[in-house]
């Protein structure tokens, strides 16, 4: 099974299997003429949409073709995801839509910074163990009913995915999952399946709390603090209670879904596996002594700032992640050789996402796919436009990378906002946490890739468990983030 | 001496071959797959247990088989994990958890193996 970044092979034997029997002859070809219809396809509509007589403005028609091409680049997978990122850059200097150095400075955002920094913080809570552990405790502290088992396993993945990985949350929980179930007398196969999805979907609601927390939140939030004022606080101020909310309902949903007999398991090798593990090393000191200050900076920083009269920029969050990630190597907590496993390509995809979406902007491009969109859903009631971004959002993103699918739909989304004179953050916001419910195939997010390739998980558990806890999740992010933004609370 | 193989791709065959060289010692070979490289190489002459074993079937197995010592000889492709982002980290912790068990258990290093 071939996955990429976000898991897309669009076509592929993979999809063929899930998608409308229109697609199934195509992946009965040679591989390699699929290779090549899914790799020249792009740039087939790139030629066309640039030399076709459209009554539009050159750049606009311009930036719609590059628009297409990348669209269909990272839909397809026919190119790793960053190498269709660097591809962004070179088509918008080649049209003229940008110069060099205006096409490449997104690929400098501050966010790009940020989640640079968390990954780094990430990695040290991975090598030292720190994440292990916590898992252990939270765990061991709820006792051996499989129903709180399950609870406490969806709340660990979403607090390590707050500020690491969603992927390498679940590849750490997995192995502790599956050795928890095989301490069942019985129904051992159905306990991994419902502990693995509720990690799955645990990982997805937590990376949900903050802009940290995944990809497309970074992409939105950079996005949107060019538009408005919106920062890091802002986005805990919905995240955190938005993912409270979902994953309480989740765990109640796939209880329910999944029944099983067994009601309770012996934790008591959890328990003697963390009396084994001894107190913590100085590497887990050093990790949490400079983990816990970072987080208070993220939240207070700018106050603390104020206070002691520091310039704002200092104590922005990029910054205090820049700060924290120094020290992490100051202090040898992290040697740099252990920088090298982090995966660097996420910033080229989240760099191309910012420039498309400037290009889209700057052009025109996006404006006018807004109000070709609005003079359709104009008349709508702005839920029912809410509804209808996070459907989409949603649905995408079940089969291309979220990154991509959040940098694709937000700027559109600027636009269609400006047309409609909303605030922004009503259809952004919405669309960039949807993205993050892309739990219905195994192809939708790498950690259901990770989950459906443990053998024990089938298509139909990934698709009923998903399905029934992304459609009400879809319902609760759109009331969350029109409640939040209509009473002035972000 | 009765000596459970996990694994019976690229890294199982180095592995059995080089166990095969005592012939006092009972060599079990665990491997999800039907024709296995150690299969097809004609290193062993059938599976003997065909499955995917993890934390979940692990215990099962080492009762059913009860081997002395168990050797994982996986690689990542094996896990067909090359792809997967955070490929090598969930495998790592996979195998590390069957460490844990009552029976020793060693991992087969592939560069000692030589088959990088």
């Amino acid at each position: 099974m071939k996955t990429l970044i976000g898991g897309v092979e669009l076509f592929g034997a993979e999809i063929a299997e899930l998608a409308p029997s229109f697609f199934k002859p195509f992946a009965k070809l040679p591989k390699l003429a699929q290779k090549s219809i899914k790799l020249s396809l792009p740039f087939v509509f790139l030629v066309l949409l640039t030399i076709a007589p459209l009554e539009l403005d050159q750049q606009v028609q311009y930036a719609l073709a590059i628009f297409v091409c990348i669209s269909m680049l990272w839909t397809f997978g026919a190119l790793p995801l960053p190498v269709t990122a660097l591809l962004v850059p070179v088509l918008l200097t080649f049209y003229g839509i940008f110069p060099t150095d205006e096409a490449l400075m997104p690929f400098a955002d501050p966010v790009v910074y940020l989640l640079m920094g968390g990954l780094i913080l990430a990695e040290a809570f991975r090598k030292h163990g720190v994440d292990r552990r916590l898992a252990y405790l939270i765990v061991s502290r709820f006792g051996g009913e499989v129903s709180k088992i399950l609870l406490s396993f969806m709340l660990v993945s979403a607090m390590l995915s707050m500020w690491i990985s969603n992927t390498a949350t679940v590849a750490l929980l997995i192995p502790v999952v599956l050795g928890i179930a095989s301490r069942a007398e019985k129904d051992k196969a159905r306990l991994s399946v419902l502990f693995m999805i509720g990690i799955g979907i645990g990982s997805a609601i937590g990376g949900m709390a903050t802009v940290t927390g995944s990809a497309p939140n970074a992409v939105a939030s950079a996005l949107l603090a060019k538009e408005t004022a919106w920062s890091f606080v802002d986005w805990m101020k919905l995240g955190l209670p938005t993912s409270l909310v979902l994953l309480v309902m989740a765990w109640a949903i796939l209880q329910k879904v999944f029944r099983i007999e067994t009601k309770t398991l012996d934790i008591v090798p959890i328990r003697k596996e963390l009396t084994e593990m001894g107190r913590m090393s100085a590497g887990e000191k050093k990790t949490i002594g400079i983990f816990l200050p970072t987080v208070a900076l993220w939240v207070v920083g700018a106050n603390i700032g104020e206070l002691f009269g520091v310039p704002p920029s200092f104590m922005s969050a990029t910054i205090v992640a820049l700060g924290a990630s120094v020290l992490l190597f100051a202090t040898r907590t992290l040697e740099w050789q252990d920088a090298r496993t982090i995966s660097w390509d996420i910033f080229l995809v989240i760099g191309a996402g910012l420039a498309l979406g400037e290009g889209l902007q700057q052009s025109g491009a996006a404006q006018w796919m807004a109000d070709i969109i609005t003079s359709v859903t104009g008349d709508f009631h702005i839920l029912v436009i809410m509804l209808i971004v996070a459907a989409v959002s949603v649905g995408l993103s079940n089969f291309m990378s979220n990154t991509a699918t959040a940098a694709i739909l937000a700027p559109v989304l600027i636009g269609m906002s400006s047309a409609l004179g909303i605030d922004p953050k009503f259809l952004v916001l919405v669309c960039a946490m949807s993205v993050s419910l892309s739990f219905v195939t195994p192809i939708g997010t790498p950690p259901f890739t990770l989950i459906f390739s443990t053998g024990m998980v089938s298509r139909r558990d990934i698709a009923v468990g998903g399905i029934r806890v992304a459609l009400p999740a879809m319902l609760v992010v759109v009331a969350m983030v029109y409640l939040m933004v209509e009473f002035g609370l972000v | 001496m009765r000596v459970l193989v996990i694994g019976a791709g690229r890294l199982g065959v180095q592995t059995i071959r080089q166990l095969k060289k005592n012939p006092d010692m009972e060599v079990v070979v665990a491997d999800p797959h039907e024709r296995p490289e150690a299969l097809v190489e004609g290193v062993i002459d059938k599976v003997d247990v065909r499955a995917h074993v993890t934390a979940l079937n692990f215990c099962e197995v080492v009762e059913a088989v009860e081997p002395d010592l168990v050797l994982l000889a996986r690689t990542l492709e094996d896990w067909e994990k090359t792809d997967t982002p955070m490929g090598t980290q969930y495998v790592m912790g996979m195998e590390k958890e069957l460490t844990r068990a009552d029976v020793p258990v060693i991992p087969v290093c592939e560069e000692v193996m030589g088959t990088r």
